[in-house]
């Protein structure tokens, strides 16, 4: 038969290594296991998008008109523009520009500052053609719509004195009288 | 027998026993290993993003019978007419701007999977709904939150109306979910479907301020071992952005705990004498004149994480920024202009004006411009600081040091990536003088790198005065008029000295 006998040497180490373990545990501080998952590594990346709308003049390489003057054309044999009742005068041409990256719907009107008389609008009629020799809309009527990047037709404004204005706008000369574009997003009207 | 043998013999025995009685015993013995396999758990949520829906307005009077049309809320603009939000088909909101889901590259060069949701061209009605995802691919159970954050383009984010889990809020800066359990191999639902629906939308009313700008919307989940005591920050927490026209707006939103970013929309022209412990607040100028006092005599105030960005001094009698003995903690200063409003002999000096502010303060400036405009003054003054770190900023006609802290720094001092144009000295510190407050010493380490000088002077003989050092002096690829310079250029025979024996 063969006997064994335990090391005692052994087994007092054996019991020193526990118990240093348990030393350990009741001294530390629990360091929790977590995870951060995504943390930097997922999310969104948002821009929202440029309305820009231009004024252009009408040539192959157009440039802003903003800040200049619409000149009115004429074939007649002078040097000025003279308004007088039943007298209709076309400004030049210019175009309407999407500068921006969403589309967008536009109209134009007439815009005064406190230069511009009051009776004005009592004395004229503004519309709008793309062709002189065509039909005319009323401006208030007018609206449009241009895609990214696009430019509209060639456009010109069309004034016209009304036959009913007397005397007292004779020699009159009316400043401040501006040319607005007001465009909105595309999905939405103008009112 | 013989006799020299048995002697040997007993010799030999007698060395034996005398070995055996002074050494250990050699017993027999058997030893039988058996094995205890020790696995420690693994804590891991995988998480990602899906796209549900997106959603774009219609004019009321434009909608279809065949749109499907939310109902749940209407939206008016500012004529109040109404629209409703209709379903997209695709990938494209009304206005041409798509959401796309993607794989995100990483930084560390992995990949998350459908990581990122990009948008773009996003207008006034348009909404996009999506879901964060979570599987617990732990071997233990979890408990987990999430965490919604902007970490940049706060402009735009607070134009945004985030919905989370059915709740909406306006101009959130972050949100912080409570925690909820988790099983092995579960995932993480919200009303028993799958993911956390979370809306971002641009209401109808937000104007013409919210074009062309960017956001980042940092997204992540968290998990702890299951028996983690979580309680202390177990509630749901919102942050905010939001905006001031004035002093005693600022003053009111610096001390809401729900507000984490403050946009200043016009000039405050008049010293905003902050007297409240800041924590985690954004002040950003917007590119207006704030002047900011951060603290004051009879009241001291601590700042943890607090920044000013975007802020635009004007060269007026006003300090942009001032410290003082009553400012500790940490400010980070970036994007902003400021100019040397304080004359040389008054009580507060610099462009950033720091006079007697303590060793517990700590102070980063990045992306400055400070600009003198007599010629006369300092452009960071403090007097004493904990770190300073000065990095990517310019430095202008400044006559009388461009840096100056006058007494003890407690910490490091790293000047990194500016340019000094038109400065008499640059560079000043630990050096003793007449006054108490102007002896001290730099009692960590010294980097003055990637730096350029254009037209500087000498002031007191010397571009740098240093001489109580105690840490180590890293001078490295600078240059002057465009010439490379070496710390003997500084003519700080102390810094030299101390650079070359080390």
């Amino acid at each position: 038969m063969s006997r064994y006998r335990f090391n005692k040497k052994t087994l007092i180490i054996a019991a020193m290594a526990i118990l240093l373990c348990l030393v350990s545990l009741t001294g530390a501080t629990f360091a929790l296991f977590t995870s951060t998952t995504g943390d930097g590594k997922i999310g969104i990346n948002a821009t929202s998008g440029s309305l820009k709308v231009d004024l252009v003049d009408a040539s192959d390489n157009p440039s802003s008109l903003v800040g200049d003057t619409l000149d009115f054309v004429t074939t007649l044999a002078q040097d000025k523009i003279l308004f007088e009742p039943g007298a209709t005068f076309y400004t030049e041409g210019f175009r309407v520009k999407n500068n921006g990256n969403i589309p967008l719907n536009f109209i134009i009107y007439i815009s005064e500052d406190k230069e511009t008389d009051a009776d004005f609008f009592d004395a004229f009629d503004v519309w709008i053609t793309d062709d002189p020799s065509r039909k005319i809309t009323e401006l208030s009527k007018f609206d449009g719509r241009l895609e990214v990047g696009e430019s509209s037709k060639v456009y010109y404004l069309v004034f016209h004195m009304k036959e009913t204005a007397d005397n007292k706008y004779k020699n009159r000369t009316f400043t401040g009288v501006g040319v607005t574009v007001c465009a909105v997003q595309g999905n939405v009207n103008i009112d | 027998m013989k006799k020299t043998a048995l002697i040997s013999s007993i010799m030999t025995i007698v060395l034996c026993v005398s070995l055996i009685a002074g050494s250990t015993f050699a017993l027999f013995t058997s030893q039988t290993d058996v094995d205890i396999a020790v696995d420690a758990g693994r804590v891991n949520i995988t998480a990602g993003l899906v796209i549900t829906e997106l959603w774009s307005v219609k004019p009321f009077d434009e909608v279809s019978d065949t749109d499907i049309v939310d109902k749940t809320f209407n939206e008016y603009d500012e004529n109040g007419k109404l629209y409703h939000y209709v379903k997209r088909d695709g990938k494209t909101f009304a206005n041409g701007g798509t959401a796309e889901l993607s794989d995100r590259q990483n930084d560390d060069g992995s990949i998350t999977t459908n990581g990122v949701i990009t948008l773009t061209n996003m207008t006034p009605g348009d909404k996009i709904v999506f879901k964060l995802t979570g599987l617990n691919d732990s071997d233990v159970a979890v408990q987990y939150r999430y965490k919604i954050e902007c970490i940049e383009g706060f402009d735009l984010m607070s134009g945004f109306v985030s919905t989370v889990e059915g709740v909406k809020y306006a101009a959130m800066a972050a949100y912080t979910s409570e925690w909820n359990p988790l099983l092995v191999g579960e995932n993480i639902t919200e009303n028993n479907a799958e993911g956390i629906q979370i809306a971002l939308e641009l209401p109808v009313s937000a104007g013409n301020e919210f074009q062309e700008l960017d956001a980042k919307i940092k997204v992540s989940v968290e998990a702890v071992q299951n028996n983690a005591d979580v309680s202390e920050t177990d509630t749901t927490e919102v942050k905010y952005i939001t905006t001031v026209k004035d002093s005693a707006e600022l003053l009111a939103k610096l001390a809401a705990d729900e507000i984490l970013h403050i946009f200043v929309r016009e000039d405050i022209t008049e010293k905003v004498v902050i007297t409240s412990n800041l924590t985690n607040k954004t002040i950003d100028a917007n590119g207006n004149n704030v002047n900011l006092q951060f603290g004051k005599a009879d009241a001291p105030i601590v700042l943890d994480n607090v920044v000013v960005m975007n802020l635009k001094d004007n060269a007026d009698n006003v300090e942009g920024i001032t410290l003082g003995a009553y400012t500790s903690g940490d400010l980070t200063i970036v994007d902003s202009v400021l100019n040397s409003g304080a004359s040389y002999s008054a009580s507060a000096h610099g462009a950033i004006a720091g006079n007697g502010t303590p060793t517990s303060l700590d102070l980063t400036l990045e992306r400055c411009e400070l600009i003198s405009s007599a010629g006369d003054k300092y452009g960071l003054y403090m007097t004493n600081a904990k770190n300073v770190t000065v990095r990517d900023t310019k430095f202008t006609g400044f006559g009388s040091w461009a840096i100056l802290i006058n007494g003890t720094t407690d910490g490091n001092i790293v000047i990194s990536g500016c340019t000094f144009t038109d400065c008499a000295g640059i560079f000043k510190t630990a050096v003793t003088g007449v006054k108490d407050w102007q002896t001290g010493s730099l009692n960590g380490n010294f980097t003055f790198a990637n730096n350029k000088m254009y037209n500087c002077t000498m002031k007191d003989n010397t571009f740098m005065q240093v001489k109580t050092l105690y840490g180590s002096v890293t001078f490295s690829n600078n240059t002057h008029n465009d010439i490379v310079i070496t710390v003997e250029d500084m003519k700080c025979d102390y810094l030299t000295n101390k650079y070359n024996a080390q």
